[in-house]
């Protein structure tokens, strides 16, 4: 699901949420944004390249839900990068108990 | 594998053509008595647990009349057996047997082998190791081809091996006897058994053949297979799973990246100094164990997180160690080679970041070392630095110095427990 002020979509056992009114690329329109696209890097470090930049801001590579939910190893690095390197706006719920 | 109770286990070797005796379980004893009035003879109340020896821990009654059933259930339900609650019982027709046997399959894990293996003995009603130590004559093995399976042929073969000690049997009951192997290794199979025993397989007065008792465990992978058995953990356990560990299973079910294994030491945790214990893989994980066990400290559960999950699962399992009232959580992932350690580092911090404002000062030991293990390290360093917890990170040189983790943990949890015990004087 995409909107104009987020991104949100679900793997397995997650679910994914982008604040764009946070996201530092996103808000400030800006190619070399100051936490380097910090999730996307996550995602092609230890994930499945499930985003990818579009328009300057991190968006879904891959489109088809099932898609993503057979694709995606629910690494959780974007979030962990996104709070290291820029201003935390993504979050992952992972439902317990 | 899963464990079936007696009840249950009967219930199949009902359906497969072997003779039990005519019963019912109960969990009040108002139905205990309602059973014993059904069956209009003296009953067996039998506790169902997960025990052997029920006789001797005074786990089975006899009782003539379904008032002392229900007196016999009564005192039963709900009291501890070997440590376990009991919940129901079996009531059943009280046999007159004249000869006990021993029956059973097995999935046999030598190399040899590697297949099911069944077992006769013309000696019942005590321990199969015993009587193969003292009287190994007395006991036949069949190893049985998977594809081709038995015949009654195979099973008398199999009787005509074992020494009956100078009682021979009728020539029908050898062919009851024949029958019953080739129906018990029928339901083997078709409830994919890991084991199958019947003992004591017994001969009645009127020279029918009966199961008086059966253990049954159904292999773990199989139990999707099998919704009508009911079982709610499909693990190795000798009581009932506990809430948390129901909770715990589907983090595991149907999801099968990786082990993300839970279960809890003692159903309830009472008093203070329980540790939430985490391993990656066997060894390392079980050294560590041996080492706090040794320096007194009570580990609440055994977590497993090998074989590359992803973190997702891990942050689950996390989640489950720290729902419990511990007082440190510890992790000793000494895998080496089979997985990248930095998805357990993201799962780390996820979790503790979430938990540490709930618990200042929660002693965390980390032992993690393997592939990316300098990377795992920097982002467990990054994640915890603001975190207000009592946190060590080791890595892969202290994989066999336990002692040292084991000394740290003892320190942390003690300083733990002292701060806290302070505070509560101060409220």
């Amino acid at each position: 699901m995409m909107g104009d002020a987020q991104l949100c979509f679900e793997t397995r056992k997650t679910k994914i949420r982008i604040d764009y009114n946070r996201c530092i690329p996103a808000k400030e329109n800006v190619s070399r944004p100051s936490c380097g696209f910090a999730c996307i890097k996550a995602c092609r470090l230890y994930g499945r390249n499930i985003l990818k930049i579009e328009n300057n801001k991190p968006v879904l590579a891959v489109t088809d839900e099932e898609e993503i939910k057979r694709l995606d190893n629910e690494c959780i690095s974007c979030e962990y990068n996104c709070a290291r390197f820029g201003p935390g706006c993504i979050s992952i719920e992972i439902p317990f108990g | 594998m899963a464990r079936l109770y007696e009840y249950q286990g009967k219930e199949i070797l009902r359906k497969s053509g072997i003779a039990v005796p005519k019963g019912k379980s109960a969990s009040t004893p108002e139905e205990a008595a309602g059973i014993t009035k059904e069956i209009g003879r003296p009953v067996v109340v039998k506790a169902q647990i997960w025990a052997t020896g029920r006789f001797g821990a005074g786990g089975i009654k006899f009782a003539d009349t379904p008032e002392r059933a229900a007196e016999a259930a009564g005192s039963l339900i709900g009291s501890e057996i070997k440590g376990l609650k009991v919940e129901r019982v079996l009531v059943e027709e009280k046999i007159e047997m004249e000869r006990e046997f021993y029956l059973g399959v097995i999935v046999s894990n030598s190399y040899k082998i590697k297949g099911p293996v069944l077992i006769f003995s013309s000696e019942g009603g005590s321990s199969i190791e015993e009587v193969a130590r003292r009287n190994p004559e007395r006991i036949g093995s069949l190893n049985v081809d998977y594809l081709r399976g038995i015949g009654e042929k195979d099973a008398a073969q199999l009787l005509s091996g074992v020494s009956f000690a100078g009682r021979g049997l009728a020539d029908e009951v050898k062919d009851e006897l024949s029958k019953t192997i080739c129906n018990l290794y029928r339901a083997f199979k078709e409830f994919d058994a890991r084991t199958l025993e019947v003992n004591p397989l017994i001969m009645t007065k009127s020279q029918a053949i009966m199961a008086a008792d059966c253990h049954i465990t159904i292999d773990d992978n199989s139990v999707f297979r099998h919704p009508e058995l009911g079982i709610a953990v499909p693990r190795d356990m000798d009581r009932p799973p506990t809430e948390l560990e129901k909770e715990a299973w589907k983090i595991e079910e149907g999801d099968y990246r990786g082990t993300g294994y839970f279960a809890q030491m003692v159903p309830k945790l009472e008093g203070e100094g329980w540790l939430g214990f985490h391993g990656i893989g066997g060894g390392g994980a079980m050294l560590g164990a041996s080492a706090f066990v040794a320096r007194g400290l009570r580990i609440a559960n055994y977590a497993d997180t090998s074989g590359d999950p992803p973190a997702s699962k891990i942050y689950s399992v996390i989640r489950c160690i720290l729902a419990q009232p511990i007082d440190g959580y510890v992790l000793m992932g000494a895998t080496l080679a089979n997985q990248e350690q930095w998805h357990h580092a993201h799962a780390l911090v996820k979790a503790f970041k979430e938990e540490a404002m709930k618990r200042p000062g929660f002693p965390v030991i980390m032992l993690l070392g393997g592939n990316k293990e300098k990377e795992s390290h920097e982002i467990i360093r990054e994640g915890f630095k603001a975190l207000p917890l009592r946190w060590e990170l080791y890595g892969r040189e202290y994989i066999y110095n336990t002692d040292f983790i084991a000394d740290r943990v003892e320190a942390l949890v003690k300083e733990y427990q002292e701060e806290r015990r302070k505070k509560e004087r101060e409220k």
